[in-house]
Order: structure tokens, then C-alpha cells, then sequence
């Protein structure tokens, strides 16, 4: 295996952070580092530009499987668990599928509150910035997913949003999935957004909010 | 002068899919109490990435559905022991990232090979003038010459925008170990592109 040499103008430690650096994942402290360094260092202002191409080619989408088949093949592996866990001994009676401890559950259900008080104030400024394309001007925090199916309409999707007073606040994302804010993510809501044309899932993002 | 990173980090926080990681970790707590409408989404968001993250780090077509159904309905089973120290994100690509090691060392391949490495330069060298289309053909050429956890780093940084911390709690290395393995895949990728020099370190 090769070694790298030794270092001393920090030549290696700032390239071998260069692909976090063209992704922005570097933290703050980090960011400074390299590109203080950059300014200073023609050959690994070089190393940077090369890098930027290497991302550039390997950063591009690719066509995804089918997931609808993918979905109907898991609901058939669920649904076969499911038959198993009822037929074996001491499992009567209990959701089929996942059983969570109560303890976990109420320690999970205090952590979710502390990031939900987080989320609230990062949440705002992060649909503001991203690739928004809200429908007004105000913005609402996402309580909601959509999913069309590929052959819906523009059509269908806006019909869709505008029955269920639904809010465009993001997406679409690297699902296809579309962020919505309804004035009620509840049931009814819900139950009428996928009952709209070429509309494949709805869901909320809350719990307790389609129970 | 130097250029500013580009900008396409996502917000602190933020699933490249869109989600929150909060949103992500209530869908994981729905699903593991058993709201199957919330794992149906977990599911739908997940499957276009791990499909992709499959299929580089693979490069075996025909394991990659069964890999990512496997990974899939351990997170619908097993999402009571996701327990919030990690993203959700981190949690289900380790998942994934163990299930194709196991099913690549089955099959005999080296799935963890440094010595990848030492393998001749495929491909013509950058002297030579290629079109795109080349250049793509001959990235995928070195690509397939990487081991597979070296593929995995290239693939969870570039395309998931994923930190290398991020990805040493997936791979379960040290971080020093990330860097090494993106070293050695860069420098065989690198030496592809047009203007590339050789390597001075």
C-alpha cells in the first residue's frame, strides 16, 4: 500500500478534506482551514478544480428501481410475517410487526419533543431557503407528503392540492415526494387527498395526526 | 483567488429527500408502532437512494432488490431499536452497508480490499483526449476496479452529500479510515480527467 509523506505545509490534510469541501460538509473550523490554505496553494487550488469534475460526475441521478413493485412485494413479505408472528405462541393480540417497549416509547416520545422545539425554529428558514415553490406568499411549516404517480397529470396534482386546501411548501424531492402544509393534517384530509387522481401515498408528517 | 465551496449543502437537519431529520425520526417511531402508512413512506423515500447506493457499491444488478427489501424490513421490524443517536438516515445505510458486505464476501468478492489499490489503471491515461462519453466509460471502468467499501465512500459522499464522520458511523470505521479509502478512489478516478496531473503527494 502507498504511504503518504509527511506533510508539513498540510498539503495532504487539506486535499484529503477537498470532497467534503466541494459538497459543503465540512464544518466551520474545518472550511476555514482549507480555504485558507487554498488561497495560499496554486497546486491544491488545482487539486479542487479537479475535484469540482470528479463530483460533477459521479453526483448525477441515475433511473431508480420500480417502487411500486418494490412496495407490493414488501407489503407481501409484512403480510406473511405478520401470519407467522399471530401463529407463534405469546403473540396473539399485539400489532403484527414491530413491538416497541413502553419504556422506549415514552423515551423516545421526550426526545422527539426537545428536537420538535429545535425543528420549530429551524424549520422556517430552512423551507425559506431551500428549493421552494410555495403558492403564496406566506410560509407554513410541512405537515404532510404527497406522491404522484409518474403518469399523473400537472392537471391532477394541482386538482389534487387545491380539493384538500393544500399548501405547496416543498419538493419535488429525490422521490418524488412533495412537501404540503394543510390547514389539518388529520384523517378526512388526508383520506380525501388520496382518493384524488393519480395521488399514489399521503401521509402526514406528525404523529398522532393520521392515527 | 480561491472559489467558495459550492453551495449545494442542505440546511443542518435536512434529509436530501426534504424531510426534517425530526420528521424522520417520528416516521421511525410510527413504524415501530406499527403504523404501516408511515413505514409505506419511510419505504418510498429510501428506495430511489438505496436502490442507487446498491447498485455503485454492488455493481451486482441482480442482488440489489433483494439487498434493499432485506435492509427495508429490518427497518420495519427492527425500528423499535433505532434508538435517536444517530440520523435515521445513518442508521438505515448502515444497514444496507452491512447486508451487501455480507452478500459480496459470500459470494467470494473482496468487499473491503485496499490492495484495490495496487491494480493497474484502466482505462486511457489523461495524455489522451476523451469525449465525455469516454471519460464516463472509463470512470465506471475504474469504478468497478475499487473494492466495494471504497465504491460505497464515493458513492455516500458525492452523490448522498454525506460527511465523512456520517460515513464512518455507516461503514463502523475510523474516520481516518473514510479518508483513506476517498484517497485511493480519487486518485484512480482523478488521473481519468482532462488536466489531471500526476499525483505529487
Amino acid at each position: 500500500m502507498t504511504v503518504v509523506h509527511l506533510d508539513p505545509e498540510g498539503h495532504a490534510k487539506v486535499q484529503a478534506l477537498l470532497p467534503w469541501f466541494v459538497t459543503g460538509r465540512l464544518d466551520a473550523t474545518e472550511r476555514a482551514e482549507v480555504e485558507a490554505h487554498l488561497a495560499g496553494c496554486p497546486r491544491c487550488r488545482a487539486e479542487l478544480a479537479l475535484e469540482r469534475q470528479l463530483h460533477a460526475t459521479q453526483s448525477v441521478p441515475e433511473p431508480g428501481g420500480d417502487v411500486d413493485r418494490g412496495w407490493a412485494s414488501m407489503r407481501r413479505r409484512i403480510d406473511a410475517g405478520a401470519l407467522a408472528a399471530r401463529r407463534s405462541v405469546g403473540t396473539a393480540g399485539r400489532p403484527a410487526g414491530p413491538g416497541p417497549s413502553a419504556g422506549w416509547r415514552w423515551a423516545l416520545a421526550a426526545q422527539f419533543a426537545m428536537i420538535v422545539l429545535l425543528a420549530a425554529a429551524l424549520l422556517l428558514p430552512r423551507l425559506d431557503g431551500e428549493r421552494y415553490r410555495g403558492l403564496g406568499a406566506a410560509v407554513a411549516p410541512a405537515n404532510a407528503v404527497v406522491m404522484f404517480s409518474p403518469d399523473a397529470t400537472e392537471a391532477q396534482m394541482r386538482a389534487a392540492l387545491r380539493e384538500s386546501d393544500a399548501r405547496l411548501v416543498g419538493g419535488p424531492t429525490v422521490a418524488h415526494a412533495y412537501l404540503l402544509a394543510l390547514p389539518v393534517a388529520d384523517d378526512a384530509t388526508l383520506a380525501r387527498l388520496r382518493e384524488q387522481p393519480g395521488v399514489t401515498l399521503a401521509e402526514a408528517l406528525r404523529a398522532g395526526a393520521a392515527p | 483567488m480561491t472559489r467558495l465551496p459550492d453551495r449545494n449543502e442542505k440546511p443542518a437537519g435536512t434529509a436530501p429527500h426534504g424531510l426534517s431529520d425530526s420528521d424522520e425520526a417520528r416516521l421511525i417511531a410510527r413504524t415501530a408502532g406499527g403504523e404501516l402508512r408511515a413505514f409505506e413512506l419511510l419505504y418510498r423515500l429510501y428506495h430511489p437512494r438505496l436502490t442507487r447506493f446498491l447498485q455503485r457499491m454492488t455493481r451486482r444488478p441482480a442482488l440489489v432488490d433483494e439487498l434493499l427489501d432485506d435492509t427495508l424490513l429490518v427497518v420495519w421490524r427492527r425500528a423499535d431499536s433505532f434508538n435517536g443517536r444517530s440520523k435515521v438516515s445513518t442508521w438505515i445505510f448502515a444497514i444496507a452497508y452491512r447486508k451487501a458486505l455480507k452478500a459480496l464476501q459470500q459470494l467470494d468478492e473482496p468487499a473491503d480490499d485496499e490492495g484495490a489499490d495496487e491494480r493497474p489503471e484502466p482505462g486511457p491515461g489523461p495524455e489522451q483526449r476523451i469525449d465525455q462519453w469516454q471519460l464516463r466509460a472509463a470512470l465506471q471502468r475504474a469504478l468497478d476496479q475499487l473494492s466495494a467499501a471504497q465504491r460505497a465512500v464515493v458513492d455516500l459522499a458525492y452523490y448522498h452529500g454525506m460527511g465523512y464522520r456520517e460515513i464512518a458511523e455507516i461503514a463502523d470505521c475510523p474516520v481516518d479510515t473514510v479518508k483513506t479509502r476517498m484517497f485511493y478512489a480519487r486518485r484512480r478516478l482523478k488521473a481519468l480527467l482532462p488536466g489531471a496531473k500526476e499525483d505529487w503527494l
